[in-house]
């Protein structure tokens, strides 16, 4: 490791006194370089932001100011829509719904998948990459592919609320992921860990609890807020399950909005915005780890 | 004192070595089980019954009752359903076609540092967490033909309004740009990610060999990046079957005739509107076929592909 790391010592350090002259050359280049990566970053950012500030612009309007001219900046700052909408028991309602089916759902997920991630990384032996590649098969054919059979298996089943259905399938829903996650977490965490703490008298349950699960925090928190992310937006699995009005979601609710709120689209675009708060905080406040995590299971592969 | 623990532990590992084996075997399976068992029951039991109700003719109400591949020679001779097919191929073709290389331009603008890079990483992700059911109906707005902003830019420009999503002819074009809108950013962060795990002192001594910034990446970067690459392949094939249904869903209900009805919206159709279980099942598995047909060649590409320096 240190000889390498002098090596690549040697090689910026010759590379920074053979190569000044030339680079003092192409400072115009460099420039230009700069220049050309900023105005691109720019108009891609304004393309992706612009939607976003315009439904922001347009919940602040009323109905007859956006109809006069729907890109123009709010007079001024009314949060009329906004207490409508939170004034609104049906919307409630949706949000009742989400927040009892996610809030089940992650829980579930998480410790479920911890759990197996741990025991296929290191109990199963050669045995668990079969059982991860079972796992793995879900992130091949998304789930709401199947989705006409699915509702007829949860039928059959026998599971009558339509809440329930939507929990235990966002359940499996977020699981080939998590337990790829737990899996690679747990393949890293050393071996011999375990084995002290066996020796110590510990049981497997034991060692799992005591050692491996607060080891275990950083994957726990990722596979749970990116599963909420998933699941509080999830729409079409739960256009397919619920076939109860009283049991929408809020994705499902929102599309019902356009009939409900005929043409006043404001007062849509503060629901709108509403339901998105949760996941905007959320990767707000986890948007490093988030995008560290890409690069931790997407370079393994 | 030492040598008293030392024996006690040591004695402690003799006894426990005996039970080892019978306490690993309970606790794998049971940390195994609750996991795998939600998953055969909700994921492995659909994607069969999926396979054996296509065999059947089934409207929910009567009894099922068996047809072969009845439901598979009606599907083949139904020009929609080629028009389903077509039209999933076009979205997903597209959309890797357009998805791969701007993810990756944008990756290639973001990494490094740079004061500013950080907000402009957390712009560029915003549409991926913003909610479907918002982005669907925000759009929808947005080519609303009487005063979206989409007509309204065009009228900047001098162009005439175009009906956007009322048009066969525009539709698929329209949602394929509002998928592509809500997904590159995910895209952006696996090859950014991608990007800045290659050790600096490769771009380096690369650079010493030529100057020229296209050559390091042609030659260096790119070959580095074909695992990254073949993972947002498969992403973008899975997340488009996924993404494109509900899009459609709520934007277009797969209309006008047909333009913009995925496999996936059609299942739904049978199913839901059609009641024609059997069908929509044997819909189910044609999709699930090209699915891994497709992901199955992104892999196999992504294998194949050799690193040439």
């Amino acid at each position: 490791m240190a000889p390498e790391a002098a090596a690549g010592a040697a090689i910026t350090e010759t590379r920074g006194e053979a190569v000044q002259h030339p680079e003092s050359s192409s400072k115009r280049g460099r420039v230009l370089r700069e220049l050309t990566r900023y105005a691109i970053l720019v108009v891609a950012s304004a393309i992706s932001l612009y939607p976003v500030l315009w439904l922001i612009s347009a919940s602040l309007k009323s109905q007859s100011e956006y109809v006069q001219d729907p890109t123009a900046l709010p007079s001024g700052l009314s949060f009329d829509n906004f207490s409508a909408v939170l004034g609104d028991h049906q919307i409630l309602g949706y949000v009742l719904n989400s927040l009892i089916v996610v809030g089940v759902a992650v829980p579930v997920v998480t410790f479920t998948a911890v759990l197996a991630g741990y025991a296929i990384a290191r109990l199963w032996g050669r045995a668990g990459m079969a059982i991860l590649f079972v796992f793995l098969f879900s992130e091949l054919v998304p789930l709401a592919i199947v989705a006409i059979p699915l509702l007829l298996t949860v039928k059959e089943i026998g599971l009558q609320s339509g809440l329930l259905r939507v929990i235990c399938v966002y359940s499996v829903l977020m699981m080939g992921f998590a337990v790829l996650l737990s899996w690679a977490f747990f393949r890293s965490v050393p071996e011999e860990l375990r084995e002290a703490a066996r020796l110590d008298g510990c049981g497997e349950f034991g060692v799992f609890r005591r050692i491996m699960l607060p080891l275990a925090r950083s994957p726990i928190t990722l596979i749970a807020v990116i599963s909420f992310i998933v699941l509080w937006n999830e729409l079409f699995l739960a256009v397919v399950l619920l076939d109860n009005a009283a049991d929408r979601t809020l994705p499902v609710g929102l599309t019902e909005l356009r009939g409900r709120y005929v043409t006043n689209w404001p007062k849509v675009a503060a629901a709108l915005l509403l339901s998105a708060i949760p996941t905007l905080i959320l990767y707000g406040l986890f948007q490093g780890r988030i995008a560290n995590q890409f690069s931790r299971s997407t370079t393994r592969e | 004192m030492a040598a008293a623990s030392q024996t006690l532990s040591v004695e402690r590992g003799g006894r426990r070595r005996l039970r080892l084996p019978r306490s690993v075997t309970v606790a794998k399976y049971a940390m195994v089980m609750p996991a795998l068992s939600l998953f055969l029951v909700f994921y492995v039991t659909p994607v069969i019954a999926g396979v054996v109700i296509s065999l059947f003719r089934w409207n929910g109400l009567e009894s099922p009752s068996y047809i072969g591949l009845g439901n598979y020679e009606r599907l083949f001779e139904d020009p929609v359903f080629v028009d389903n097919v077509r039209v999933t191929l076009v979205v997903v073709g597209v959309s890797l076609a357009v998805i791969l290389p701007l993810a990756l331009l944008l990756a290639v603008c973001l990494s490094g540092k740079g004061r500013l890079l950080p907000l402009f990483r957390w712009i560029l992700f915003v549409p991926v967490v913003m909610p479907l059911a918002a982005v669907a109906l925000l759009w929808s707005e947005i080519f609303n033909p009487l005063n979206g902003l989409a007509n309204e830019l065009l009228g900047h420009l001098g162009i005439a309004p175009v009906a956007w999503l009322g048009d066969p002819s525009t539709a698929i074009w329209a949602l394929i740009l509002v998928s592509i809108w809500g997904f590159v950013g995910l895209h952006i962060v696996i090859q950014l990610s991608a990007l800045s795990a290659i050790p600096t002192e490769l771009k380096e001594a690369a650079r010493l060999e030529t100057p020229s910034t296209m050559k390091v990446f042609r030659h260096v970067v790119l070959p580095l990046l074909r695992g990254s690459l073949t993972v947002s392949a498969v992403l973008t094939i899975t997340g488009t079957f996924v993404y494109f249904t509900s899009l459609s869903f709520v934007m277009t209900k797969g209309g006008p005739v047909h333009a913009t009805e995925v496999l996936g919206l059609r299942a739904y159709l049978e199913g839901f509107a059609a009641l024609d279980f059997g069908l929509a099942s044997a819909i189910t598995t044609v999709t699930m076929l090209i699915t891994i047909t497709l992901v199955g060649g992104a892999l196999l590409i992504g294998a194949r592909t050799r690193v040439e320096y």
